[in-house]
Order: structure tokens, then C-alpha cells, then sequence
């Protein structure tokens, strides 16, 4: 029975107050103005479609995946893009194992909607032999720290994933020229999928009747906010998804407002990560022409930190 | 003596270890471990209050969550949950903190090779982060037995594939001690010598396995090594820090 | 295998010990009556580690590992920031980032009576002194000190609590005046509160003062003295 209350995270009385107080005078726990965003990293661990994200104390892992499979049914010629999100307990001592939870649910619906439905992934060429053969793409998103606004991070972690993803060459062969060859990476150089857009996230938080408004609110202001709404827009002004459930109603003009704010941060993250993209991409590109003879192996020591 | 191995190691040679601790702000504790490619991250909450069903309460209770890097979890990862909660049960003196639970969780970033044994490690590391009491450190290394009949050590995800039978062992770490050589501590046998987890894949000979548990020892001092240096650095932070 | 060996624990003081390290053999020593504190454990005649840390030694005959946590574990005589969780007939239960809670007895206020117990909502932050901690109890705390007098315990008001490591926290209360404190103390006024369970309290006369203090004690955390005093100047040159 104690279990359950002690084990649970709170804030105190006096950081409400403060958080809401402070916000008053345009002033936030960690220094920043309203409207400034968490500083972003973006990491590589390895060229297979993995990456891990720091959005700041936020840190999020993306993996993905391709299989081939049967299309389905309805799509003969299109591949799939299918995206799974799990609040691991790794992240915050209030997410518990087994089912996602309402918020890990509502996580991987606007990520879906932004990335998917806005057809950012091209499926069409994921096709292999219409009827038969697709790729199906899987992302995998492991939340590993909740430092606050997780959507914006996964989002990040997913686009930059996926721009590091390659798949095998394929061709078709056989006597039918139905029977599917898989080319190695050694053969035949893998292969990028295609990106047409890249649809940021931009997560705000409303405040009361005060109509304070911030943009990529932490963990802390998370838990005293009254509304948040999340805008999902690309480099080229489109509106990829916008995702507003309940809470706080808010007056148009604030939308736009948001809108403004969403779409000029959107930029300066696509920037962040074709940025990493192409770093990582040329390291890589490096790496496979020196042809690594051997790494030099013994007990070796890397700092902390 | 004579193996060849992709990477150009020799067989008792372990890839390179890195190992970083206190990554994570929200959990308690927190480690990240690396051999070669091999990536694991391993976080600690707890001691919480309160014990799950089915758990004695006057002892603490050890969960172990397991998450794969890709996927659903399956039936090996179950016994990877099972091997590595019983081993850290093993290390752990549960009686300081009865009716507890401490939960230690898994994150795969990469597998290639050795996983189980580099997730003992990260465990292991952040259950110091996190300051949960230890009767003394494990350290795991997987041996490996080529059809040559050859003994390779940390072998990567190729060669476990390619090998006749391998084995998950963890040893307790060698430690320092003012107490005379080789004299009995607690019973008997001085713990160094003792296995406390050993899990093997595939047929081997008995004289393989001896042969793999001798090797698997000597790895565990070097590993111990390891450790030891990596908290060290932590400390001299620290005092820096004042 | 190789142990190392050393015949006295004096090898072993003020240098990292890793948990199953055996530091003092009492058979072999003269004294045997010594007091042992936080980190290590008694096997028969073997004293060894079971947390990884420093070694310290206090005359005449006191040794502890000291380490840094983001939990902490209940200590009599120590200062805590407390939050309330629930209140009931006979006790607060309070947070202190222990295994388990903690028992604030409605009774132990400066003249604490059955007629005024005071009322504490759910999140009311607490300064208190833990004066029972025993093996498989909630630990208990009080508000009052020693003589039974409030001196400074009681409900915070106001302010910002924010959470540190358990070696910060001892640090930030240790004399002399740790420098980041010392530094900030010169050029800003503020109220601060500090838990040895690695919580601060800070309070002044405007957030932006809080913000700075509460950011360069967080920031502090892994930086070496002279890394501090740099970047507490820098913050300071910024509000001005």
C-alpha cells in the first residue's frame, strides 16, 4: 500500500507556485526566455539506422528496421512505415513496464501522423515485386530519459534514423524473374530510403488564464502546465499535424502565434540534422573505403564523460 | 596457439571496454557499457518501498526488465531477465534494505556478441551508481569454444555464430584486502574462487569447459581492473568537485 | 589471484575502495572496538566495502566510505528537506528520498500539543532533523531541535526546491563555506535551505536570483572548484 505513495514523483507546493510565478516575470527554472528551445544533439551510435537524440535532459533512442513482406492487399505497390514507441521505465520513475500508457500511445499517434500520413517517407519505392514483395520499415523509439517534451525528441530521433537508414540492394532474378535476390552491403552498396520532407515536431505548453504560452516545456513545467499543443511542420510551411487534446481552450491569435514560432524553430532543427546527417554520412562513406585492418584491442579505459 | 580472428585479436584479447556511469538525470543510478560494438545501458531505481507479490518482504527484491533493441521481447531475453536477476540477487545484500524493491533496467543499443555478459556488467556498474549495497562487484565474460577446440574469449556476434559451444560466466571481482593471502573469507574457499553464474550454449568436453572457466577467470581480473580504474576516476571528480 | 595486500587499513584511507574490498582485519588489530558508518559491513573479523567510495577515517576509531547518491539513506542527527505525502491520526509521512517514508510525528513541534497540530497540504515542503533511524522502521523526524526548541525547522514557504547528489549536499553545508556559495553570497542576497538527502531550498526577493543560485548549484555538480568559480562569475556578469 505505502508502496505506491512513496514511490510516486511529486513536485512541491512551492515549485508550483514558483514555476507559475516565475513565468510571470518571463522567466524559467532552467534559465531560458519562453520562447527559447533546449539545446539538441544528435548522435550516431553505428551506420545501421540508429540514433540517439538529447533534447536537454530529454534523451531518445531511434532504431530502424526493414523486412521484406507481403504488401497489403489494398497497397500492391507500396511498402510500409510503421513506428513503435514504449515509455520504458528506464525513463522516469512513474512509467511502469507492460502496456504504453495513454501518453505513450498519444507519443506515437502524432509521430505517426507527422511522418506517415504527411507521406514523408516515400513507400512506392519500397516495392520490390508489386503483390508480392515490400520493405517494411519499423522505428523503434525508446525513450531513455524524460527530462520533458518527449514528442519533440522522438520525432527528431525518428527523422534522424531514417535518414541514416540504408537497405539491401535488391534485384529480381529467377527463371520467372520473380525470385527476389538480396544483394550484401560487400556487393552492392545499400541503399537510402527516400525522404520527401521532414516533419518537426514543436511542442508549446499554456499556462492558466494568465495566457502564458512556452515552447519545449520540461518535465517539471509539464507537470503544472494546464494545456499543451503540439505542431508538426516542415522546411516548406506546410502543417504536417497539429495535435491539441483538451485542456486550456486557446484564442486563435495564440495559434498563430505558435504557428510562427513552430515553423521558424522547424527550420533551424532541419537544419540541426541534415547538419549531423551529412557529417555522420561522410564519416561513414570514410570508414568503408580505409577498410579498417585491424582495431588495436586491450583492456582500454574511456573517460567518464 | 595459432587462431584467427576477423577483428585480428588474439583469442584470450578482449575488445575494448568503455564504460560510462550517472548518464541518466531521472534514474538513480546509471551505467553505460560498451565492449566493441556491444552497447548496453543499464538504469537503477531504488530502492523503492514495498516488495512485488510472491516476494519475501523481509528481504529486498530484485526486478530486471529487459528491453530489446528492436522488436517484442521473446523467450531468451525472459532468461536473460532470470540470469541476470538471480546474479545481481546473488551480489546484493538484501538485508539492509528489507520490503524494498529495486528495479534495474536494460536497454540493448547494439548487439554484437557478448550480450548478456556486457548487461551483467552495466548492471552491475549501476547498481554502484546508484549506491545499492554489494557484497562485492560481478564481472562476466563469455568464453567460447572454436571447433578447433581452441578457447576464444569476447567473442563477437559473428564468431559465436560460427563456434561449436560458448559460456556466460561471472565471477566476483578480485579485491583488494589487508586479510593474509589465500585465507578463508567467510567459509572456506576465498570467494574469488567461487562462479556465481555460468551459462553454456552448445556441447563441449569437460576438460573445454575447466579450460573456459580458467580463461573466463583471468579475464575477470583484467575486467575487475577495469572497474576498479573506471570508479576511481569517478571519486577524483568528485573530490575535485569540493 | 592477485590481491593485493596491504597489513594496515592505513593504505586504504582517503584512496577509492570498491565493494568486496576487506579494509580492516579485526584479529589482527590491538583496538578492536571501532565504530563503522555508512558503506561498510562486519563478516566475523573482516570489515569490507559494500559501496564503492572513498574511505575515511576518524579519530579515534571511525570509518566510513563516503560516496555520492541520488537517494538517500537516513542518518540520526542529519538535516533533510521533507515533503508531505499524507497526513494521518499520529503521523506526517514525508518524502525524504529514502527507501521508505518517513514518519513526522504530529507531537514533535516546539510545544507540540493534541490542540495544535498543524495542517500541512500534500507537497508542503519540511525542514527536519531525522532522529530515529533504525534497521527495518520508517525513520523519524522532528521539527524541533535537540532542546525541543523550532530553531530553524519547520515549513518552507515560497522558493524553489530543487534536487542535488547527496555528495553536493554535504559539500554545499561543509566549512568553510564552499566557494560556489561563497561566490554567489558576495554579489546576491538570498535565503537557502540545504538537506543533507541532496534537496535545496532557495529563496529571494526575485525568481531571476533564484534561477541563477538554483542553476549554479545544479551546474556545480560536475566541475572542479576552480571550474566553479569561473562559471559562477559568468553567471553573475550576465544579470548585470
Amino acid at each position: 500500500m505505502e508502496g505506491r505513495i512513496s514511490n510516486a514523483w511529486r513536485l512541491t507546493v512551492n515549485d508550483k507556485n514558483f514555476i507559475k510565478t516565475a513565468l510571470l516575470s518571463e522567466i524559467r527554472i532552467d534559465g531560458r526566455k519562453p520562447f527559447e528551445y533546449r539545446k539538441i544533439s544528435i548522435k550516431f551510435d553505428r551506420g545501421d539506422g540508429s540514433s540517439e537524440v538529447q533534447l536537454g535532459q530529454t534523451r531518445v533512442m531511434g532504431i530502424v528496421t526493414a523486412q521484406l513482406v507481403q504488401p497489403y492487399k489494398d497497397r500492391p505497390k507500396e511498402g510500409t512505415l510503421s513506428i513503435f514507441t514504449e515509455f520504458s521505465p528506464m525513463a522516469d520513475p512513474s512509467f511502469e513496464p507492460g502496456r504504453p500508457g495513454e501518453l505513450a500511445v498519444e507519443l506515437g499517434r502524432i509521430i505517426d501522423r507527422g511522418l506517415r500520413e504527411s507521406r514523408a517517407v516515400d513507400t512506392e519505392s519500397l516495392c520490390i515485386l508489386a503483390g508480392k514483395f515490400v520493405w517494411a520499415i519499423r522505428i523503434d523509439l525508446h525513450i531513455l530519459d524524460n527530462g520533458g517534451n518527449l514528442v519533440d525528441a522522438a520525432n527528431i530521433a525518428a527523422l534522424a534514423a531514417l535518414l541514416t537508414f540504408r537497405r539491401p540492394e535488391c534485384s529480381l532474378g529467377g527463371e520467372d524473374g520473380q525470385e527476389v535476390i538480396v544483394h550484401p552491403p560487400e556487393i552492392r552498396e545499400p541503399l537510402p530510403l527516400t525522404v520527401h520532407h521532414l516533419p518537426i515536431a514543436i511542442t508549446f505548453g499554456f499556462f492558466g488564464n494568465e495566457g502564458i504560452l512556452l515552447i519545449d516545456p520540461t518535465h517539471n513545467e509539464e507537470a503544472v502546465m494546464g494545456g499543451r499543443m503540439t505542431m508538426t511542420v516542415n522546411a516548406n510551411g506546410d502543417i504536417c499535424a497539429i495535435q491539441k487534446g483538451g485542456g486550456e481552450g486557446v484564442p486563435q491569435r495564440v495559434i498563430m502565434k505558435c504557428l510562427q514560432l513552430a515553423t521558424s524553430k522547424a527550420a533551424s532543427i532541419t537544419k540541426q540534422i541534415k547538419d549531423a546527417v551529412e557529417a555522420f554520412t561522410e564519416r561513414a562513406l570514410r570508414k568503408i573505403k580505409r577498410h579498417p585492418t585491424s582495431t588495436d584491442v586491450d583492456v582500454k579505459e574511456k573517460q567518464n564523460q | 596457439m595459432e587462431v584467427d580472428r576477423e577483428d585480428g585479436r588474439s583469442q584470450n584479447q578482449l575488445r575494448p571496454l568503455a564504460c560510462s556511469r550517472n548518464n541518466l538525470h531521472r534514474a538513480h543510478g546509471s551505467a553505460s557499457w560498451s565492449q566493441g560494438d556491444t552497447k548496453v545501458l543499464a538504469a537503477v531505481y531504488g530502492p523503492k518501498a514495498g516488495t512485488k507479490k510472491n516476494e519475501n518482504p523481509e528481504k529486498a527484491c530484485i526486478e530486471v526488465i529487459w528491453k530489446p533493441k528492436t522488436g517484442q521481447i521473446g523467450k531468451l531475453e525472459k532468461e536473460y531477465e532470470m540470469i541476470l536477476k538471480r546474479t545481481l540477487q546473488s551480489i546484493c545484500i538484501l538485508t539492509v534494505n528489507p520490503n524494498t524493491t529495486t528495479s534495474v533496467i536494460i536497454q540493448v543499443a547494439n548487439d554484437d556478441g557478448a550480450l548478456l555478459p556486457s548487461a551483467i556488467n552495466a548492471a552491475c556498474m549501476a547498481l554502484v551508481d546508484a549506491g545499492i549495497p554489494t557484497r562485492h562487484l560481478a564481472v562476466s565474460i563469455c568464453c567460447c569454444v572454436a571447433r578447433s577446440g581452441l578457447v576464444v574469449l569476447d567473442p563477437t556476434k559473428l564468431e559465436e555464430q560460427k563456434m561449436k559451444a560458448f559460456a556466460y560466466l561471472v565471477f566476483p571481482n578480485s579485491v583488494h584486502s589487508v586479510l593474509p593471502e589465500g585465507s578463508p573469507s567467510g567459509q572456506g574457499e576465498p570467494i574469488q574462487n567461487g562462479i556465481i553464474t555460468s551459462v553454456t550454449h552448445g556441447i563441449m568436453s569437460v576438460d573445454d569447459y575447466f579450460y573456459c572457466l580458467e580463461r573466463g577467470r583471468a579475464a575477470s581480473t583484467k575486467l575487475s581492473d577495469f572497474l576498479r580504474k573506471n570508479l576511481q576516476q569517478q571519486s577524483t571528480d568528485s573530490s575535485k568537485a569540493g | 589471484m592477485e590481491n593485493k595486500k596491504s597489513s594496515s587499513p592505513a593504505g586504504f584511507i582517503d584512496s577509492t575502495v570498491v565493494p568486496g574490498d576487506v579494509v580492516l582485519d579485526l584479529s589482527s588489530m590491538t583496538n578492536q572496538t571501532i565504530k563503522i558508518g555508512g558503506g561498510l559491513r562486519q563478516d566475523c573479523d573482516a570489515i569490507s566495502v559494500m559501496k564503492a567510495g572513498t574511505l575515511r577515517f576518524s579519530k579515534p576509531n571511525k570509518y566510513w566510505v563516503e560516496s555520492s547518491q541520488k537517494r538517500y539513506v537516513p542518518c540520526v542527527e542529519d538535516t533533510v528537506l521533507g515533503i508531505v505525502v499524507d497526513s494521518k491520526a499520529d503521523n506526517f509521512l514525508i518524502d525524504i528520498k529514502g527507501p521508505a517514508l518517513a514518519f513526522l510525528p504530529v507531537l514533535a513541534f516546539e510545544g507540540g500539543t493534541r490542540r495544535n497540530i498543524p495542517k500541512f497540504e500534500v507537497g508542503t515542503l519540511l525542514y527536519l532533523r531525522v532522529v530515529k533511524a533504525n534497521f527495518g522502521m520508517n525513520p523519524e523526524l522532528s521539527c524541533t531541535d535537540v532542546s525541543g526548541k523550532a530553531a530553524e525547522f519547520g515549513p518552507l514557504k515560497d522558493g524553489y526546491m530543487f534536487e542535488i547528489s547527496t555528495g553536493l549536499s554535504r559539500k554545499l553545508l561543509s566549512s568553510p563555506t564552499c566557494p560556489i556559495l561563497e561566490a554567489l553570497g558576495k554579489k546576491l542576497s538570498f535565503e537557502i535551505a540545504i538537506g543533507l538527502n541532496g534537496r535545496v531550498w532557495v529563496n529571494a526577493t526575485s525568481p531571476d536570483i533564484i534561477v541563477i543560485v538554483a542553476n549554479a548549484i545544479m551546474k556545480s555538480e560536475s566541475l572542479s572548484t576552480a571550474q566553479q568559480i569561473i562559471m559562477v562569475e559568468h553567471l553573475l556578469k550576465n544579470i548585470q
